[in-house]
């Protein structure tokens, strides 16, 4: 990290916004860092209820609109790369901006890795096991507590995480479009399985001050980093207007507009040796991808995260890759389905691909 | 030609980061693809967006962006120009940018200017290999090609 890098980052809390000012402000801040106008800034950031979904992806495919609408969730999308969420305002944002040369070197898995591995010390500080989940998780004991992504523009970059301190599991099942058939007691069982939040693991939601003290200490303790607290800059609010009138044109939220047919849901059952296997896939036909799988079904695995972390792998991939990433990760992780195997879970989701 | 693993091109142009290559086309448009450094850097890659064909793309707007490990970015645009085609095999299976990213072209354009003004810009030949050279060793980048 170079002599820049050491000096102190500006802290910048811009509290409950709607999500198009959140937007602008991102692409504001972009502009004014490659402008080399502004210091390193961390921000923190809050949101009216709202559907994000990440840079390269379809609200129609990713979101259920018509609820959105229905109940006044605003839609929008990020400047940054990753999947799609759900934002309200217990929830808190983080973000990191700055040159290339203010976080150590590597390539951008690197990048990702040490800024997730901060987070999560910081975490920790609460009393939760937060963990760093390739590739950009962290977890509480298999759970996910936060999601990052970012964007780097020339050596300009944007790196941001959220904090789960509540979570409406139904309310976001009916947001987010998932890999499950039907929107029941099961279906949130199996959500909570894998998703949590600091109030469930701590028995009530911490102060907002908190848990933004305990990020900002885990940048200082394994980046180094330190801060001083202050305004936003005022070439950062000198673009929110024009960056604004970007956003709320129609052209950014629907550049990427793909039929929601595009993206069927498909699911799978083969009976193997060690029980019956489902699955059920968001699956990209045009690029021949699985985007979401959920496993379920009847058999016995160890250790008992492994369906988690297969689904976390599995996101995104290509189906010639599939059988590569399952057979790793059940070396890596000494996976013991009791006589189901890799290929029988490469093989459902061929079978689930391949449905008519 | 090579450094630290990562292949260069002579006969190609490139920017002076060396994040993009440049070849010129016979009928007055210009190929884009990205290098092995930007390849290796962003790891495997899983989007690409190509702006629509007819789109006019000022310096610095780009002409696609990519995604990778939930890192989004532009792939940079250093001249003044007009999409003229998307690659489509590389918009079906990007994870041809890793596997070979000098044959998997992300574009052609047209630019704005002429050919050779958009290419005066950028550098080839010995010139640009000390360039690559420079950045691969000053960010101690080591490439690798994706497998299928």
């Amino acid at each position: 990290m170079n002599a820049a890098a050491q000096a102190p980052w500006l802290v910048v809390d811009t509290g409950l916004r709607p999500a198009d000012e959140n937007m602008a402000l991102d692409k504001a801040l972009l502009q004014a860092m490659g402008d080399q106008a502004i210091p390193n800034i961390f921000r923190f950031l809050r949101f009216e209820e709202s559907a994000l979904v990440g840079y390269h992806q379809s609200p129609d495919q990713e979101l259920n609109l018509d609820f959105c609408r229905e109940e006044g969730i605003a839609v929008q999308r990020r400047l940054t790369g990753g999947g799609a969420l759900i934002f309200d305002p217990t929830q808190i944002g983080w973000e990191l901006v700055c040159h290339r040369d203010a976080l150590p070197k590597g390539d951008m898995a690197a990048v990702s890795r040490q800024i997730c591995l901060a987070a999560a010390a910081g975490l920790s500080k609460l009393g939760v096991n937060a963990r760093f989940r390739p590739r950009n998780d962290i977890e509480v004991e298999g759970k996910k507590i936060s999601g990052t992504g970012g964007i780097m523009d020339g050596d300009v970059l944007l790196f941001q995480g959220t904090v789960l301190v509540d979570l409406d599991i139904p309310r976001m099942l009916r947001v987010l479009r998932v890999p499950v058939e039907k929107l029941d007691a099961h279906a949130i069982a199996s959500v909570a399985d894998r998703v949590t939040s600091l109030r469930a693991l701590l028995g009530e939601a911490p102060e907002l001050s908190m848990v933004q003290e305990v990020l900002l200490e885990g940048f200082r303790l394994h980046l180094g980093l330190s801060f001083e607290t202050g305004e936003m800059p005022e070439p950062v609010m000198a673009l929110l207007p024009g960056m604004l009138i970007e956003i709320r044109d129609p052209e950014w939220l629907g550049v990427n507009n793909r039929a929601r047919d595009g993206m069927p849901l498909r699911k799978a059952s083969l009976r193997a040796p060690g029980g019956t296997l489902q699955a059920e896939i968001l699956w990209d036909s045009f690029g021949n991808r699985v985007r979401q799988v959920h496993f379920s079904g009847d058999y016995f695995i160890q250790p008992r995260r492994a369906i988690v972390d297969m689904e976390a792998a599995l996101r995104n991939v290509h189906l010639n890759d599939v059988d590569s990433i399952l057979t790793e990760l059940f070396v890596q992780q000494r996976i013991d389905g009791f006589g189901l195997q890799a290929e029988h879970f490469a093989s459902v989701l061929r079978m689930a691909a391949e449905q008519p | 030609m090579e450094c630290n693993g990562c292949e260069f091109r002579a006969e190609l142009y490139y920017d002076q980061e060396c994040q993009i290559w440049v070849r010129r086309e016979g009928d007055g448009t210009l190929t884009v693809g990205m290098t092995d450094i930007s390849q290796s850097i962003a790891g495997k890659i899983l989007h690409v967006r190509v702006r629509r064909p007819g789109t006019r793309r000022p310096v610095g707007k780009p002409v696609a962006t990519i995604e990778s490990g939930k890192w989004a970015g532009p792939v940079p645009n250093v001249f003044d120009c007009v999409i003229d085609l998307a690659n489509e095999d590389v918009l079906e299976d990007s994870n041809l940018l890793n596997i070979e990213p000098y044959e998997a072209w992300i574009a052609r354009v047209r630019p704005v200017a002429s050919v050779d003004v958009a290419l005066k810009k950028m550098f080839t030949g010995d010139a640009a290999f000390e360039l690559y050279r420079q950045r691969c060793l000053r960010d101690d980048i080591h490439c690798e090609r994706g497998m299928r």
